[in-house]
């Protein structure tokens, strides 16, 4: 297994260990997961998310080549912002969701998920042969940490320097220094929370981390808070919401997919715009925590199939994500949790967002 | 005097051939953020080894196992605060008593050290 720059931390934190796409990564710190969930929503949760990738493309044909392999369009994405989208396989499932942050219109930074380091990359470099290109893997030679919550925007105007954090918008990013070091500044987050996603070097990491441990309204978080945010956020997790035999628009997540962008791209042709099931949010009645992969029930009849449940700590109650087959959507939906069917009503997501307006775009 | 079981529960022999049963402080700390417990009803009979309840983590979910007999009473506080399962797992965190089929099955559990020892091993 693989370890971070903050594996001693995490032990001498209480951290619970798990393997986590080959990650030796902490589900949650001494306080636990709820504890750990409610200080992001409502102070400031800090993430180590260095498991993740990182690569910069860049030269004469970055542009054109990061947007035939990314289904949002880059191509009215101004610098300084960042774009959610997909990579897709050549059936038009999702390889990877990433996010591309433009930072010249030659010089593209991709955020790619952990089980994407290989796999990604090898896709990337197989599509991009021949390419007047440049690609580098920075995922080993830099740290990346969330910081995420309401008062995430107070803490990081007090330690970062060199940069104005008025002036990035949510899904904007720019260049400052913390303790003199330099760090690349995203406000961009898997928790519905506004926050920043900060990138240093791999060097640095370590004194940056004690410094934003050690300022009084942060709290260390683990996997386990992190998935329980993004799940009230509404926001899919990689393998298990969405993976390479699943496509973006039966997950909802159609509006990160440009058809008709110019030069097209990777996996296009094979996209399905009516699919037969959908991704939705369900709401569990009672005292009631659904698993990934319980069975969606309705009036007796197999209807689909749960891909994310917890226990929201903010709604006290049991939400998901499921695959729900289109006849079904209107029908009342349960979830079968060992032989009960639970009521289960369709919810709008995302259940928890408190991005906020002055930091939309 | 209290037995341990392998599957991480704890029985306390309240005398009259009755147990009071719980969860280790192994097997919560494990569990983390119990948030709903799954009580069963007071008449409840148990055949030996049945789960006598289903515990609900944010992350995970278990079963709590009981010796055969029938559940006599049940902590009905966790209804509410499931959290006391984790702060307090030996004491105010206790699950339901049941009246034992047979007043010896304790016999067969181990005792805290022992038990102690199988986490170790573990």
């Amino acid at each position: 297994m693989r370890n971070t720059f903050c594996l001693e931390w995490d032990q001498a934190h209480g951290a619970k260990l798990v393997d986590f796409h080959g990650w030796n990564m902490p589900v949650s710190y001494a306080k636990g997961i709820l504890a750990e969930h409610e200080a992001t929503r409502t102070s400031a949760g800090l993430f180590n998310i260095s498991h993740m990738g990182r690569l910069r493309i860049h030269g004469p044909q970055a542009y054109k080549f990061s947007n035939y392999a990314f289904t949002n369009d880059l191509t009215h994405c101004p610098i300084g912002s960042a774009l959610y989208g997909f990579l897709l396989n050549d059936k038009g499932g999702i390889i990877d969701d990433v996010i591309i942050y433009k930072e010249a219109n030659d010089r593209f930074l991709w955020i790619i998920n952990a089980g994407g380091r290989e796999t990604d990359v090898e896709h990337l470099k197989r599509l991009s042969a021949g390419k007047d290109l440049t690609m580098d893997v920075l995922s080993d030679q830099t740290a990346l940490l969330a910081l995420q919550g309401p008062k995430a925007d107070a803490i990081l105007k007090r330690l970062a320097k060199d940069v104005d954090l008025d002036k990035i918008p949510y899904f904007g990013f720019g260049r400052g220094t913390i303790q003199g070091k330099s760090a690349f500044i995203m406000a961009t987050g898997y928790t519905g929370e506004d926050g920043y996603e900060v990138m240093v070097d791999v060097k640095d990491a370590p004194m940056i981390w004690d410094l934003l441990t050690t300022q009084p309204e942060v709290t260390a978080c683990g996997l386990g808070a992190r998935d329980s945010l993004r799940l009230e956020a509404g926001l899919p997790l990689h393998g298990n919401d969405i993976d390479e035999t699943t496509q973006p628009y039966e997950a909802g997540l159609g509006w990160a997919v440009k058809m008709d962008k110019e030069g097209g791209f990777f996996g296009k042709e094979a996209l399905n715009k009516t699919p037969g099931r959908k991704l939705i949010g369900l709401t569990l009645e009672g005292q009631n925590i659904p698993r990934s992969h319980y069975k969606v029930v309705s009036e007796g009849k197999e209807a689909g199939e749960v891909t994310s449940g917890v226990f929201s700590p903010t709604l006290k109650k049991g939400i998901a994500l499921a695959y729900v087959k289109i006849e079904f959507l209107d029908k009342p939906l349960a979830v079968d949790i060992r032989g009960k069917a639970v009521p289960a009503p369709k919810t709008k997501l995302p259940w928890v967002r408190h991005v906020s307006k002055a930091k939309q775009k | 005097m209290r037995k341990f079981a392998k599957t991480h529960e704890w029985y306390e022999d309240i005398g009259g051939g009755k147990i009071r049963i719980g969860i280790s402080k192994h097997a919560a700390h494990e569990l983390s953020d119990v948030v709903f417990v799954e009580l069963p009803d007071v008449g409840k009979k148990l055949s030996d080894k049945q789960s006598l309840c289903i515990l609900e983590s944010v992350k995970a979910v278990a079963d709590a196992y009981s010796p055969a007999g029938t559940v006599v009473e049940v902590n009905t506080k966790l209804k509410d605060q499931a959290s006391l399962v984790n702060q307090d797992p030996e004491g105010a965190g206790w699950i339901a008593v049941v009246q034992l089929d047979n007043p010896k099955a304790l016999d067969e559990y181990l005792a805290e050290a022992d038990y102690l020892k199988t986490i170790v091993a573990h």
